[in-house]
Protein backbone atom coordinates (compact mmCIF):
# COMPACT_ATOMS: atom_id res chain seq x y z
CA UNK A 1 0.00 0.00 0.00
CA UNK A 2 1.18 3.56 -1.31
CA UNK A 3 2.31 6.33 1.76
CA UNK A 4 -0.76 8.24 0.20
CA UNK A 5 -3.11 5.39 0.49
CA UNK A 6 -2.04 4.97 4.14
CA UNK A 7 -2.70 9.18 4.87
CA UNK A 8 -5.74 8.88 3.01
CA UNK A 9 -6.95 5.78 4.94
CA UNK A 10 -6.02 7.30 8.18
CA UNK A 11 -7.67 9.99 7.25
CA UNK A 12 -11.36 8.30 6.95
CA UNK A 13 -10.60 5.92 9.95
CA UNK A 14 -12.14 9.06 12.36
CA UNK A 15 -15.46 10.49 12.14
CA UNK A 16 -13.99 14.24 11.42
CA UNK A 17 -11.75 12.58 8.89
CA UNK A 18 -15.27 11.27 6.84
CA UNK A 19 -16.82 14.38 7.32
CA UNK A 20 -13.76 16.83 6.42
CA UNK A 21 -13.21 14.43 3.41
CA UNK A 22 -17.19 14.22 2.29
CA UNK A 23 -17.53 18.43 2.69
CA UNK A 24 -14.29 18.85 0.82
CA UNK A 25 -14.97 16.30 -1.85
CA UNK A 26 -18.79 17.45 -2.38
CA UNK A 27 -17.40 21.17 -2.76
CA UNK A 28 -14.79 20.16 -5.64
CA UNK A 29 -17.23 18.07 -7.33
CA UNK A 30 -20.40 20.47 -7.08
CA UNK A 31 -17.52 23.15 -8.20
CA UNK A 32 -16.47 20.92 -11.15
CA UNK A 33 -20.46 20.09 -12.10
CA UNK A 34 -21.60 23.75 -11.92
CA UNK A 35 -19.00 24.71 -14.96
CA UNK A 36 -21.52 22.55 -17.21
CA UNK A 37 -24.98 22.31 -15.58
CA UNK A 38 -26.71 24.33 -12.96
CA UNK A 39 -30.43 23.21 -11.77
CA UNK A 40 -31.53 26.64 -12.90
CA UNK A 41 -29.58 29.69 -15.27
CA UNK A 42 -27.57 31.66 -13.28
CA UNK A 43 -29.13 34.95 -15.42
CA UNK A 44 -32.76 33.59 -15.13
CA UNK A 45 -34.44 36.34 -13.03
CA UNK A 46 -38.20 36.36 -12.43
CA UNK A 47 -39.59 39.92 -10.27
CA UNK A 48 -42.80 38.20 -8.70
CA UNK A 49 -40.51 35.67 -7.51
CA UNK A 50 -38.06 37.31 -5.61
CA UNK A 51 -37.36 36.17 -1.72
CA UNK A 52 -39.29 32.83 -1.68
CA UNK A 53 -39.02 30.53 0.39
CA UNK A 54 -37.53 26.53 -0.63
CA UNK A 55 -39.83 24.67 -3.35
CA UNK A 56 -39.94 22.10 -5.44
CA UNK A 57 -38.38 24.49 -8.11
CA UNK A 58 -36.23 26.65 -6.35
CA UNK A 59 -35.01 23.74 -3.68
CA UNK A 60 -33.45 26.35 -1.92
CA UNK A 61 -35.63 29.59 -2.52
CA UNK A 62 -34.79 32.52 -4.30
CA UNK A 63 -32.94 35.82 -4.26
CA UNK A 64 -33.48 39.57 -4.20
CA UNK A 65 -33.76 39.64 -8.57
CA UNK A 66 -35.93 36.08 -8.08
CA UNK A 67 -32.68 34.23 -9.23
CA UNK A 68 -32.03 30.08 -8.16
CA UNK A 69 -30.20 30.56 -4.74
CA UNK A 70 -29.18 26.97 -5.30
CA UNK A 71 -27.90 27.74 -8.80
CA UNK A 72 -25.91 30.70 -7.72
CA UNK A 73 -24.33 28.75 -4.66
CA UNK A 74 -23.27 25.94 -6.99
CA UNK A 75 -22.07 28.32 -9.73
CA UNK A 76 -20.16 29.73 -6.89
CA UNK A 77 -18.16 27.15 -5.24
CA UNK A 78 -15.85 26.85 -8.42
CA UNK A 79 -14.89 30.69 -7.80
CA UNK A 80 -14.57 29.88 -4.59
CA UNK A 81 -12.73 26.88 -4.62
CA UNK A 82 -10.33 28.77 -7.56
CA UNK A 83 -9.68 31.91 -4.75
CA UNK A 84 -8.82 28.80 -1.76
CA UNK A 85 -6.70 26.78 -4.20
CA UNK A 86 -4.94 30.09 -6.11
CA UNK A 87 -4.38 31.84 -2.83
CA UNK A 88 -2.52 28.61 -0.96
CA UNK A 89 -0.91 28.24 -4.05
CA UNK A 90 1.12 31.85 -4.16
CA UNK A 91 1.39 31.43 0.32
CA UNK A 92 3.30 28.29 -0.67
CA UNK A 93 5.40 29.43 -3.06
CA UNK A 94 6.00 33.09 -1.12
CA UNK A 95 6.53 30.95 2.12
CA UNK A 96 9.22 28.36 0.96
CA UNK A 97 10.58 31.45 -1.14
CA UNK A 98 11.11 33.33 2.24
CA UNK A 99 11.73 30.45 4.07
CA UNK A 100 14.78 29.67 2.09
CA UNK A 101 16.13 33.52 2.13
CA UNK A 102 15.74 33.01 6.17
CA UNK A 103 17.79 29.57 6.06
CA UNK A 104 20.54 30.88 4.26
CA UNK A 105 24.10 30.92 4.83
CA UNK A 106 24.17 34.75 4.25
CA UNK A 107 23.49 35.76 7.64
CA UNK A 108 22.83 39.40 5.80
CA UNK A 109 20.14 37.84 3.63
CA UNK A 110 18.91 35.49 6.25
CA UNK A 111 18.94 38.06 9.11
CA UNK A 112 17.37 40.92 6.57
CA UNK A 113 14.56 38.25 5.78
CA UNK A 114 13.85 37.94 9.18
CA UNK A 115 13.24 41.88 9.92
CA UNK A 116 10.98 42.37 6.69
CA UNK A 117 8.88 39.49 7.23
CA UNK A 118 8.15 40.38 10.98
CA UNK A 119 7.63 44.34 9.90
CA UNK A 120 5.53 43.39 6.83
CA UNK A 121 3.54 40.85 8.86
CA UNK A 122 1.93 43.38 10.99
CA UNK A 123 -0.02 44.61 7.60
CA UNK A 124 -3.51 43.45 8.09
CA UNK A 125 -4.36 41.44 4.81
CA UNK A 126 -7.69 43.75 4.38
CA UNK A 127 -5.16 47.03 4.31
CA UNK A 128 -3.47 45.12 1.76
CA UNK A 129 -6.56 44.16 -0.19
CA UNK A 130 -7.61 48.00 -0.19
CA UNK A 131 -4.45 49.03 -1.18
CA UNK A 132 -4.73 46.35 -4.22
CA UNK A 133 -7.76 47.68 -5.13
CA UNK A 134 -7.39 51.06 -6.29
CA UNK A 135 -5.39 49.77 -9.50
CA UNK A 136 -6.71 46.30 -9.58
CA UNK A 137 -10.78 47.42 -8.83
CA UNK A 138 -12.69 44.61 -7.07
CA UNK A 139 -11.12 41.68 -8.73
CA UNK A 140 -10.46 38.16 -7.41
CA UNK A 141 -6.45 38.85 -8.01
CA UNK A 142 -7.30 41.48 -5.48
CA UNK A 143 -8.67 38.45 -2.96
CA UNK A 144 -5.42 35.86 -4.22
CA UNK A 145 -2.61 38.55 -4.09
CA UNK A 146 -3.77 39.78 -0.73
CA UNK A 147 -4.13 36.69 1.08
CA UNK A 148 -1.44 34.82 -0.54
CA UNK A 149 0.90 37.54 0.74
CA UNK A 150 -0.28 37.46 4.05
CA UNK A 151 -0.63 33.93 4.49
CA UNK A 152 2.75 33.26 2.92
CA UNK A 153 4.13 35.62 5.26
CA UNK A 154 2.97 34.14 8.46
CA UNK A 155 3.77 30.63 6.76
CA UNK A 156 7.46 31.80 6.73
CA UNK A 157 7.39 32.82 10.10
CA UNK A 158 5.49 29.70 11.53
CA UNK A 159 7.42 27.37 10.48
CA UNK A 160 11.04 29.04 10.34
CA UNK A 161 11.91 27.63 13.75
CA UNK A 162 11.37 23.79 12.64
CA UNK A 163 13.42 24.60 9.72
CA UNK A 164 16.15 25.75 11.59
CA UNK A 165 16.47 22.70 13.82
CA UNK A 166 15.40 20.14 11.02
CA UNK A 167 18.59 22.79 9.01
CA UNK A 168 20.79 21.99 12.43
CA UNK A 169 20.46 18.78 13.16
CA UNK A 170 23.14 16.20 12.42
CA UNK A 171 21.03 14.45 9.43
CA UNK A 172 21.13 17.71 7.96
CA UNK A 173 25.33 17.49 8.50
CA UNK A 174 25.52 14.20 7.85
CA UNK A 175 24.11 15.01 4.16
CA UNK A 176 26.08 17.66 3.60
CA UNK A 177 29.19 15.23 4.77
CA UNK A 178 27.86 13.19 1.95
CA UNK A 179 27.68 15.87 -0.34
CA UNK A 180 24.65 17.49 -0.70
CA UNK A 181 24.53 21.58 -1.49
CA UNK A 182 22.22 23.84 0.40
CA UNK A 183 19.09 23.11 -2.38
CA UNK A 184 19.43 19.70 -1.55
CA UNK A 185 19.03 19.71 2.32
CA UNK A 186 16.31 21.88 2.20
CA UNK A 187 14.23 19.43 -0.40
CA UNK A 188 15.18 16.29 0.63
CA UNK A 189 16.01 17.15 4.66
CA UNK A 190 14.55 20.35 5.95
CA UNK A 191 10.63 20.24 3.90
CA UNK A 192 9.78 16.77 4.73
CA UNK A 193 10.26 18.04 8.30
CA UNK A 194 8.07 20.56 8.32
CA UNK A 195 5.35 19.20 5.69
CA UNK A 196 3.04 18.35 8.70
CA UNK A 197 3.04 21.95 9.43
CA UNK A 198 2.76 23.36 6.44
CA UNK A 199 -0.10 21.29 5.78
CA UNK A 200 -2.04 22.53 8.64
CA UNK A 201 -0.98 25.82 8.19
CA UNK A 202 -1.87 26.06 4.72
CA UNK A 203 -5.39 24.20 5.07
CA UNK A 204 -5.97 27.08 7.81
CA UNK A 205 -5.17 29.50 4.92
CA UNK A 206 -7.64 28.06 2.47
CA UNK A 207 -10.56 28.46 4.85
CA UNK A 208 -9.21 32.00 6.04
CA UNK A 209 -9.70 32.70 2.52
CA UNK A 210 -13.04 31.38 2.08
CA UNK A 211 -14.05 34.05 5.35
CA UNK A 212 -11.91 36.59 3.50
CA UNK A 213 -13.91 36.39 0.26
CA UNK A 214 -16.88 36.76 1.99
CA UNK A 215 -15.62 39.82 4.02
CA UNK A 216 -13.69 41.83 0.77
CA UNK A 217 -16.98 40.83 -1.31
CA UNK A 218 -18.99 42.42 1.04
CA UNK A 219 -16.69 45.32 1.20
CA UNK A 220 -16.87 45.65 -2.30
CA UNK A 221 -12.99 44.90 -3.21
CA UNK A 222 -13.68 41.59 -3.60
CA UNK A 223 -15.29 39.48 -6.42
CA UNK A 224 -16.89 41.76 -8.63
CA UNK A 225 -20.89 41.79 -9.47
CA UNK A 226 -21.97 39.32 -11.46
CA UNK A 227 -19.27 37.02 -10.79
CA UNK A 228 -21.01 34.11 -8.76
CA UNK A 229 -18.92 33.45 -5.32
CA UNK A 230 -20.54 32.29 -1.50
CA UNK A 231 -18.70 35.61 -0.72
CA UNK A 232 -21.13 37.52 -3.45
CA UNK A 233 -24.59 35.80 -1.96
CA UNK A 234 -23.76 36.53 1.35
CA UNK A 235 -23.00 40.19 0.54
CA UNK A 236 -26.49 40.42 -1.52
CA UNK A 237 -29.06 39.15 1.29
CA UNK A 238 -27.13 40.04 4.53
CA UNK A 239 -28.72 43.68 4.46
CA UNK A 240 -32.06 41.51 4.59
CA UNK A 241 -31.34 39.17 7.36
CA UNK A 242 -33.87 40.06 9.39
CA UNK A 243 -36.99 39.45 6.80
CA UNK A 244 -35.46 36.86 4.35
CA UNK A 245 -32.51 35.35 7.22
CA UNK A 246 -32.76 31.78 4.74
CA UNK A 247 -31.08 33.42 1.67
CA UNK A 248 -28.28 34.15 4.69
CA UNK A 249 -28.41 30.89 5.98
CA UNK A 250 -27.38 28.86 2.69
CA UNK A 251 -24.13 30.70 2.07
CA UNK A 252 -23.28 31.24 5.90
CA UNK A 253 -23.96 27.41 6.55
CA UNK A 254 -21.73 26.61 3.57
CA UNK A 255 -18.87 28.59 4.40
CA UNK A 256 -18.74 27.94 7.90
CA UNK A 257 -18.92 23.83 6.93
CA UNK A 258 -16.26 24.05 4.59
CA UNK A 259 -13.82 25.75 6.80
CA UNK A 260 -14.23 23.48 9.64
CA UNK A 261 -13.80 20.75 7.05
CA UNK A 262 -10.35 22.55 6.06
CA UNK A 263 -9.25 22.81 9.14
CA UNK A 264 -10.15 19.58 10.65
CA UNK A 265 -8.64 18.06 7.13
CA UNK A 266 -5.03 19.86 7.86
CA UNK A 267 -4.80 19.23 11.88
CA UNK A 268 -5.73 15.17 10.38
CA UNK A 269 -3.26 15.46 7.88
CA UNK A 270 -0.73 16.70 10.10
CA UNK A 271 -1.09 13.23 12.12
CA UNK A 272 -1.47 11.26 8.90
CA UNK A 273 1.67 12.46 6.97
CA UNK A 274 3.77 12.42 9.94
CA UNK A 275 5.13 9.06 10.37
CA UNK A 276 6.15 9.39 14.17
CA UNK A 277 3.07 10.03 15.15
CA UNK A 278 1.04 7.69 12.43
CA UNK A 279 1.79 4.07 13.20
CA UNK A 280 -0.07 2.81 10.10
CA UNK A 281 3.09 5.08 7.96
CA UNK A 282 5.94 3.10 10.52
CA UNK A 283 3.95 -0.72 9.68
CA UNK A 284 5.07 -0.50 6.15
CA UNK A 285 8.18 -2.08 6.96
CA UNK A 286 6.13 -4.74 8.66
CA UNK B 1 42.50 7.43 -0.57
CA UNK B 2 45.66 9.14 0.96
CA UNK B 3 45.43 12.11 3.68
CA UNK B 4 48.13 14.20 4.79
CA UNK B 5 47.59 16.80 7.39
CA UNK B 6 49.98 19.17 7.94
CA UNK B 7 50.70 21.81 10.87
CA UNK B 8 46.69 22.34 10.75
CA UNK B 9 45.55 24.58 13.26
CA UNK B 10 41.55 25.58 13.88
CA UNK B 11 40.65 28.82 16.47
CA UNK B 12 37.08 29.82 16.96
CA UNK B 13 36.58 33.37 18.72
CA UNK B 14 40.53 33.57 19.58
CA UNK B 15 40.49 30.22 20.98
CA UNK B 16 42.70 27.52 20.11
CA UNK B 17 40.95 24.17 18.91
CA UNK B 18 43.76 22.31 16.98
CA UNK B 19 47.42 22.97 17.62
CA UNK B 20 50.00 22.30 14.79
CA UNK B 21 48.35 18.59 14.22
CA UNK B 22 49.88 16.73 11.80
CA UNK B 23 48.68 13.30 10.63
CA UNK B 24 49.19 10.77 7.58
CA UNK B 25 47.18 8.08 6.45
CA UNK B 26 48.21 6.10 3.31
CA UNK B 27 45.96 4.98 0.71
CA UNK B 28 44.37 1.07 2.28
CA UNK B 29 45.45 2.17 5.74
CA UNK B 30 43.83 2.19 9.25
CA UNK B 31 44.44 4.20 11.27
CA UNK B 32 42.66 5.73 14.86
CA UNK B 33 42.15 9.04 15.94
CA UNK B 34 42.19 8.43 20.09
CA UNK B 35 41.87 11.40 22.87
CA UNK B 36 39.08 12.40 25.43
CA UNK B 37 36.07 14.63 24.87
CA UNK B 38 37.10 17.91 23.89
CA UNK B 39 40.30 17.21 23.10
CA UNK B 40 39.39 18.39 18.65
CA UNK B 41 39.28 14.76 17.48
CA UNK B 42 36.08 15.53 15.55
CA UNK B 43 37.02 19.47 14.47
CA UNK B 44 40.02 17.24 12.36
CA UNK B 45 37.15 15.49 10.67
CA UNK B 46 35.02 18.86 10.58
CA UNK B 47 38.43 20.70 8.94
CA UNK B 48 38.67 18.05 5.80
CA UNK B 49 35.22 18.03 5.36
CA UNK B 50 35.14 21.16 5.16
CA UNK B 51 32.59 21.82 7.87
CA UNK B 52 34.08 23.69 10.20
CA UNK B 53 31.68 26.53 11.31
CA UNK B 54 31.49 29.69 9.65
CA UNK B 55 33.66 31.44 12.17
CA UNK B 56 36.65 29.23 12.44
CA UNK B 57 40.04 30.11 11.32
CA UNK B 58 42.21 27.44 9.97
CA UNK B 59 46.21 27.42 8.77
CA UNK B 60 48.49 24.43 7.36
CA UNK B 61 47.67 21.98 4.76
CA UNK B 62 45.34 18.97 4.27
CA UNK B 63 45.88 17.12 0.91
CA UNK B 64 43.07 14.57 0.14
CA UNK B 65 44.77 11.70 -2.56
CA UNK B 66 47.43 15.01 -3.35
CA UNK B 67 44.72 17.75 -3.72
CA UNK B 68 45.21 20.25 -1.35
CA UNK B 69 42.19 20.88 0.00
CA UNK B 70 41.97 23.57 2.43
CA UNK B 71 40.34 26.46 1.66
CA UNK B 72 39.04 24.96 -1.34
CA UNK B 73 35.59 25.87 -3.23
CA UNK B 74 32.36 24.51 -1.70
CA UNK B 75 31.77 23.15 -5.10
CA UNK B 76 35.13 21.15 -4.63
CA UNK B 77 34.65 19.84 -1.15
CA UNK B 78 30.74 19.00 -1.97
CA UNK B 79 32.27 16.54 -4.82
CA UNK B 80 34.73 14.80 -2.58
CA UNK B 81 32.50 14.82 0.03
CA UNK B 82 30.30 11.53 0.03
CA UNK B 83 31.96 10.58 -3.49
CA UNK B 84 35.27 9.81 -2.32
CA UNK B 85 35.20 10.56 1.47
CA UNK B 86 32.17 8.74 3.06
CA UNK B 87 31.14 9.79 7.17
CA UNK B 88 29.83 7.13 9.72
CA UNK B 89 28.71 9.34 12.44
CA UNK B 90 28.31 9.16 16.51
CA UNK B 91 24.63 9.51 17.49
CA UNK B 92 22.61 7.09 14.72
CA UNK B 93 19.22 7.99 16.02
CA UNK B 94 20.53 11.98 15.73
CA UNK B 95 22.39 11.15 11.91
CA UNK B 96 19.48 9.50 9.92
CA UNK B 97 16.43 11.68 9.03
CA UNK B 98 13.06 10.85 11.73
CA UNK B 99 10.69 11.46 8.19
CA UNK B 100 12.45 9.16 5.44
CA UNK B 101 12.49 5.69 5.62
CA UNK B 102 15.56 3.95 5.07
CA UNK B 103 15.90 2.93 1.60
CA UNK B 104 15.57 6.79 0.88
CA UNK B 105 18.02 7.46 2.82
CA UNK B 106 20.47 4.64 1.19
CA UNK B 107 19.29 6.21 -1.96
CA UNK B 108 19.94 9.92 -1.68
CA UNK B 109 23.92 9.86 -1.22
CA UNK B 110 23.62 7.74 -4.97
CA UNK B 111 21.25 10.44 -6.23
CA UNK B 112 23.96 12.99 -5.95
CA UNK B 113 26.69 11.54 -7.32
CA UNK B 114 25.63 9.07 -9.70
CA UNK B 115 24.22 8.75 -12.56
CA UNK B 116 21.46 6.28 -11.82
CA UNK B 117 17.65 5.38 -12.42
CA UNK B 118 15.24 5.44 -9.21
CA UNK B 119 15.37 1.30 -9.89
CA UNK B 120 19.09 1.04 -10.15
CA UNK B 121 19.50 3.08 -6.73
CA UNK B 122 17.00 0.89 -4.85
CA UNK B 123 18.33 -2.52 -6.44
CA UNK B 124 21.52 -1.30 -4.63
CA UNK B 125 19.73 0.30 -1.52
CA UNK B 126 18.97 -3.76 -0.96
CA UNK B 127 21.99 -4.75 -1.76
CA UNK B 128 23.89 -2.53 0.93
CA UNK B 129 21.10 -4.17 2.94
CA UNK B 130 21.92 -7.42 2.55
CA UNK B 131 26.18 -6.48 3.09
CA UNK B 132 25.10 -4.94 6.69
CA UNK B 133 22.98 -7.84 7.23
CA UNK B 134 19.63 -6.20 7.34
CA UNK B 135 16.59 -8.00 6.30
CA UNK B 136 15.18 -6.23 2.77
CA UNK B 137 12.18 -5.04 4.85
CA UNK B 138 13.86 -2.82 6.82
CA UNK B 139 13.74 -0.91 3.43
CA UNK B 140 10.96 0.55 4.23
CA UNK B 141 10.78 1.27 7.72
CA UNK B 142 11.47 4.80 9.75
CA UNK B 143 14.65 5.08 12.00
CA UNK B 144 12.51 4.96 14.98
CA UNK B 145 11.32 1.57 13.99
CA UNK B 146 15.38 0.41 14.34
CA UNK B 147 17.44 -0.47 17.57
CA UNK B 148 20.33 1.82 17.96
CA UNK B 149 23.02 -0.96 16.42
CA UNK B 150 20.54 -0.96 13.33
CA UNK B 151 20.44 2.55 13.05
CA UNK B 152 24.15 2.63 12.95
CA UNK B 153 24.40 0.13 10.59
CA UNK B 154 22.21 1.75 8.47
CA UNK B 155 24.37 5.02 9.20
CA UNK B 156 27.39 3.15 7.53
CA UNK B 157 25.14 2.17 4.77
CA UNK B 158 24.39 5.71 3.74
CA UNK B 159 28.45 6.21 4.03
CA UNK B 160 29.61 3.10 2.15
CA UNK B 161 26.84 2.96 -0.42
CA UNK B 162 29.19 5.27 -2.83
CA UNK B 163 32.07 3.45 -2.64
CA UNK B 164 33.84 6.20 -1.25
CA UNK B 165 38.13 6.07 -0.82
CA UNK B 166 38.36 7.00 2.31
CA UNK B 167 35.78 6.54 5.67
CA UNK B 168 36.19 8.30 8.35
CA UNK B 169 34.37 6.91 11.20
CA UNK B 170 33.89 9.35 14.28
CA UNK B 171 33.45 7.89 17.47
CA UNK B 172 30.40 5.33 15.57
CA UNK B 173 30.15 2.93 18.88
CA UNK B 174 29.97 5.63 21.53
CA UNK B 175 26.33 5.98 21.51
CA UNK B 176 25.83 2.01 21.14
CA UNK B 177 25.51 -0.84 23.98
CA UNK B 178 28.62 -3.41 24.20
CA UNK B 179 26.99 -6.44 21.72
CA UNK B 180 25.68 -3.47 19.21
CA UNK B 181 29.81 -2.10 19.54
CA UNK B 182 31.14 -5.28 18.67
CA UNK B 183 28.69 -5.88 15.64
CA UNK B 184 29.21 -2.32 14.42
CA UNK B 185 33.28 -2.96 14.30
CA UNK B 186 32.62 -6.16 12.79
CA UNK B 187 31.01 -4.67 10.16
CA UNK B 188 32.81 -2.03 9.54
CA UNK B 189 35.93 -4.19 10.00
CA UNK B 190 34.48 -6.17 7.09
CA UNK B 191 32.88 -3.62 4.79
CA UNK B 192 36.17 -1.86 4.52
CA UNK B 193 38.09 -4.87 4.01
CA UNK B 194 35.73 -5.71 0.87
CA UNK B 195 36.29 -1.90 -0.28
CA UNK B 196 40.23 -2.02 0.30
CA UNK B 197 39.29 1.81 1.30
CA UNK B 198 41.01 3.61 3.91
CA UNK B 199 40.03 4.31 6.99
CA UNK B 200 40.20 6.77 10.18
CA UNK B 201 38.52 5.78 13.00
CA UNK B 202 38.19 8.39 15.30
CA UNK B 203 37.02 7.40 19.41
CA UNK B 204 38.48 8.03 22.90
CA UNK B 205 38.41 4.20 23.99
CA UNK B 206 41.64 2.11 22.57
CA UNK B 207 39.72 -1.18 23.74
CA UNK B 208 37.40 -0.70 20.07
CA UNK B 209 39.90 1.04 18.69
CA UNK B 210 42.69 -2.47 18.91
CA UNK B 211 39.82 -4.16 16.95
CA UNK B 212 40.00 -2.11 13.93
CA UNK B 213 43.01 0.16 13.07
CA UNK B 214 47.18 -0.95 14.11
CA UNK B 215 48.20 3.22 13.94
CA UNK B 216 46.86 5.46 16.07
CA UNK B 217 47.29 9.25 16.57
CA UNK B 218 46.47 10.11 20.33
CA UNK B 219 44.96 13.89 20.40
CA UNK B 220 45.10 15.83 23.83
CA UNK B 221 44.05 19.34 23.81
CA UNK B 222 43.89 20.02 20.58
CA UNK B 223 47.73 18.74 19.81
CA UNK B 224 49.00 15.21 18.73
CA UNK B 225 50.85 14.08 21.70
CA UNK B 226 51.46 10.50 20.57
CA UNK B 227 51.52 8.47 17.54
CA UNK B 228 52.52 4.56 16.37
CA UNK B 229 51.80 1.71 16.37
CA UNK B 230 48.19 0.93 19.09
CA UNK B 231 50.22 -2.24 20.21
CA UNK B 232 52.97 -0.30 21.50
CA UNK B 233 50.77 2.42 22.50
CA UNK B 234 49.13 0.21 24.80
CA UNK B 235 52.43 -1.43 26.59
CA UNK B 236 54.43 1.45 26.56
CA UNK B 237 52.79 4.59 26.57
CA UNK B 238 55.50 7.91 26.01
CA UNK B 239 53.20 10.39 26.91
CA UNK B 240 50.92 11.31 30.44
CA UNK B 241 47.90 12.22 28.35
CA UNK B 242 48.15 7.74 26.64
CA UNK B 243 48.91 6.57 30.22
CA UNK B 244 45.74 8.07 31.27
CA UNK B 245 43.93 6.92 28.69
CA UNK B 246 45.32 2.99 28.04
CA UNK B 247 44.71 3.02 32.17
CA UNK B 248 41.46 3.93 31.73
CA UNK B 249 40.89 1.40 28.75
CA UNK B 250 42.50 -1.49 30.79
CA UNK B 251 40.63 -0.82 33.83
CA UNK B 252 37.30 -0.65 31.77
CA UNK B 253 37.80 -3.34 28.79
CA UNK B 254 40.75 -4.71 27.90
CA UNK B 255 41.56 -6.33 31.62
CA UNK B 256 38.59 -8.42 31.62
CA UNK B 257 39.97 -12.11 31.34
CA UNK B 258 37.29 -13.75 29.90
CA UNK B 259 34.95 -13.52 26.91
CA UNK B 260 36.13 -13.07 23.77
CA UNK B 261 39.44 -11.64 23.45
CA UNK B 262 40.64 -8.54 21.42
CA UNK B 263 42.00 -9.21 17.70
CA UNK B 264 45.43 -8.76 17.92
CA UNK B 265 46.81 -5.74 16.58
CA UNK B 266 49.62 -7.47 14.39
CA UNK B 267 47.20 -9.18 12.29
CA UNK B 268 45.60 -6.38 10.89
CA UNK B 269 47.08 -4.97 7.48
CA UNK B 270 47.54 -1.67 7.75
Amino acid sequence: MTTVAIVARSMWSRAEGKFSILVLGLWVLVSLVSLVWTPQSLWATDGYQVWKAPSAQHWLGTDGTGADVLSWLMAGSHTNLLISLLAVLLAALLGLLLLTAMLASNQLLAAGTVVVVDALISLPTVLLALMLAVPLGPSIAVIVISCGIGYGLNLARIVRPQALLAAGSDYALSAKANGAGGWRIMLDHILPNVMPTMAVQLSLSAGTALLAESGLTYLGIGVPSGVPSWGHSLATSVKFIDVFPLTVLWPGLLVTMVVVALNVCGDLLRQAMDPVSNPELRKLAA
Amino acid sequence: MSLSIKNLSVSIGGKTILDQVSLDLADGQRVGLVGPSGSGKSMITKAFLGLLPPRAQASGSICLGGKEILGASERTLADLRGAYVGTVFQNPAASLNPVLTVKKQLTLPLRLHYDLSRCEREERALAMLDKLGLDRSVANAYPSQLSGGQQQRVGIGTALITSPRLIIADEPTTALDSISQMMVIELLDRLVDQSGASLLFVTHDFSVLRRIASQAYVLDRGKVVEAGEIQRILTSPQSLEAQGLVAAARELTLAVGHGRQPLPAEERTS
